[in-house]
């Protein structure tokens, strides 16, 4: 309490505050610490953190930058390339287009992609590769992937094994507070439905473009995953979430051992797992009122999930699916969910891609 | 205080303990508020309590920071009056934070070894959480300064691990 008093009191020197703490209390505070950085110096500190740091359990990875790349995946992970470039738009309007064929008029994109593949110099695996013992682990990418007009909310939440499980979208756009006079013409419209004119001005549109500009962001992220899951067996759980908030894609223990057990199948450009046949959930609200003030309109939930669901690994009930989607975000997104929940259900198929 | 938490517990969680520092403090409490330590809370139930708990690891300015610790997280566990438990909700964060951040280091380190030795997880988590902040951003120069840590290193061992940690240096 008084450092100043004890040193004029006792002349000997300092001590060493952590040896009177054994090694489990010292990993106990090295896995708070948690930020792969900070890990990455305190092994540098003393013979003893140097040999505690490898065994901590819970590791935090925040990625600065992320670099495109050519070529294969891996390749992307463990070294910056010579010459980035953003394929990832390219690679994602050449999949839009063919998805997009089952649906009229859907040319225009609404959303931009953004390159994906994280790190320069130095890639998580690489840095990962100092920890043994790691058994959960977060990385978190400096933005979201699906780019989006000003003022949209776009949140995506995936678990995935070997492949797609479950995931969750919800979308509108963000609003101080409802603009004067809409109240009128909302309560006119808001009849359960999603309203006419929504298959006309794009609306529709624009919903099903979110959700396959997150479905492609998950799978990409999964496929850059490989790695680190190879790496490191001990692993019980596995989250990939981004600096915006955009998008998370989970794995837990049961999902991390399927993954093992199982081959992925790349999609065909490779970059990404293939996104299965699914069956989509979706809900709208012209406007949702938010707690804190906020305001979400012509909020949307899609919910999806393979349609050969008890397939590879899948076999959870509706009540599992219920839960994932009601725990997916955080307050005041996760009112909004639970509130578009008890909205009319469209049901829409999609073939894997 | 130990009084009214006595009042407040129905079923014998009201009985008393005396626990005795190394250096000879007494310190009366009830079952309730010692048994968040799960080294007391086994005594409790081995029946061993009976001429007070002897704690020779921890001293009586430690044991009193505890003490105070488990009397004001007593309702945590006791879970009773809902109508209160909200401004008590607010009022433990207060007094956790102002705990924490009151610590030097010394004290801290001596208070995190009496939570282990004591197993109180609650006040464990939030201390060394305190010591994990304190080493956050720094460089190993400064965390050895801050922690008196000794470098025992060779300079070519500390050139080596440097490098190879390399990712950990560069802003």
């Amino acid at each position: 309490m008084h450092p100043r008093a004890r040193i004029h009191a006792d002349p000997a020197p300092e001590f060493d505050q952590f040896d009177c703490l054994p090694d489990p209390v010292v990993l106990l505070i090295l896995n708070k610490l948690e930020d792969v950085r900070s890990l990455g110096r305190c092994a540098a500190v003393s013979k003893r953190f140097s040999g505690l740091v490898p065994l901590v359990s819970d590791v935090y990875v925040k990625i600065d930058r992320v670099v495109a790349t050519d070529g294969d995946a891996d390749d992307a992970l463990n070294l910056s390339s010579a010459k980035p470039k953003n394929i990832f738009s390219h690679f994602f309007k050449l999949m839009l287009f063919t998805i997009v064929k089952p649906f009229h008029s859907m040319r225009n994109l609404n959303g931009t992609g953004r390159p994906l593949f994280p790190l320069a110099q130095h890639s998580p695996v690489h840095v990962l590769r100092n920890f043994s013992d790691v058994w959960n682990l977060r990385v978190e990418l400096p933005s979201g992937d699906v780019g989006t007009e000003e003022g949209v909310l776009l949140k995506w939440r995936a678990e995935y094994g070997s492949t797609l499980r479950n995931c969750v979208i919800l979308g509108g756009t963000l609003v101080d507070r409802k603009p004067i006079g809409a109240e009128h013409e909302s309560s006119v419209e808001d009849n359960g439905s999603m309203p006419e004119s929504f298959y006309t001005n794009g609306g529709l549109k624009l919903r099903v473009v979110w959700t396959i500009s997150s479905l492609i962001a998950a799978s990409t992220r999964h496929y850059l995953l490989r790695s680190i899951i190879k790496d490191h067996p001990t692993l019980r759980s596995l989250v990939l979430a981004d600096a915006d908030g955009q998008g998370t894609l989970y794995m837990g223990m049961e999902q991390l051992r399927e993954f093992r057990e199982n081959k992925l199948s790349a999609s065909a450009c490779s970059n990404r797992t293939q996104v299965p046949a699914c069956n989509m959930k979706l809900k709208y609200a012209p406007y949702l009122e938010l707690p804190g003030g906020m305001t979400l309109q012509g909020a949307t939930l899609v919910v999806i999930k393979p349609s050969n669901d008890g397939g590879i690994g899948g076999h959870s009930s509706r009540k599992e699916t219920e839960a994932f989607v009601s725990s997916a975000f955080d307050e005041p997104f996760r009112f909004a969910v639970k509130a578009l929940m008890k909205r009319r259900t469209y049901l829409l198929e999609m073939n894997g891609f | 205080m130990a009084a009214a938490a006595a009042e407040a517990t129905i079923d014998g969680g009201g009985k008393m303990i005396i626990l005795i520092s190394a250096d000879g403090k007494r310190f009366e409490v009830t079952e309730a508020v010692a048994s968040q330590s799960q080294l007391i809370s086994n005594m409790i139930e081995d029946d061993c309590t009976e001429n007070g708990v002897r704690l020779p690891n921890v001293d009586g300015d430690i044991l009193t920071m505890v003490v105070d610790y488990c009397n004001m997280h007593a309702g945590d566990a006791a879970a009773d009056g809902d109508t209160t438990k909200a401004s008590s909700t607010e009022e433990l964060k207060k007094f956790d934070a102002e705990l924490v951040q009151a610590l030097e280091n010394p004290v801290l380190f001596k208070l995190i070894l009496a939570a282990n030795f004591l197993n109180i997880k609650s006040l464990l988590d939030m201390t060394c959480q305190r010591v994990a902040d304190m080493m956050s951003g720094k460089t190993p120069e400064q965390m050895r300064e801050t922690f008196s840590i000794e470098n025992d290193f060779t300079p070519e061992e500390e050139a080596a691990i440097r490098q190879e940690n390399a990712w950990a240096f560069d802003d």
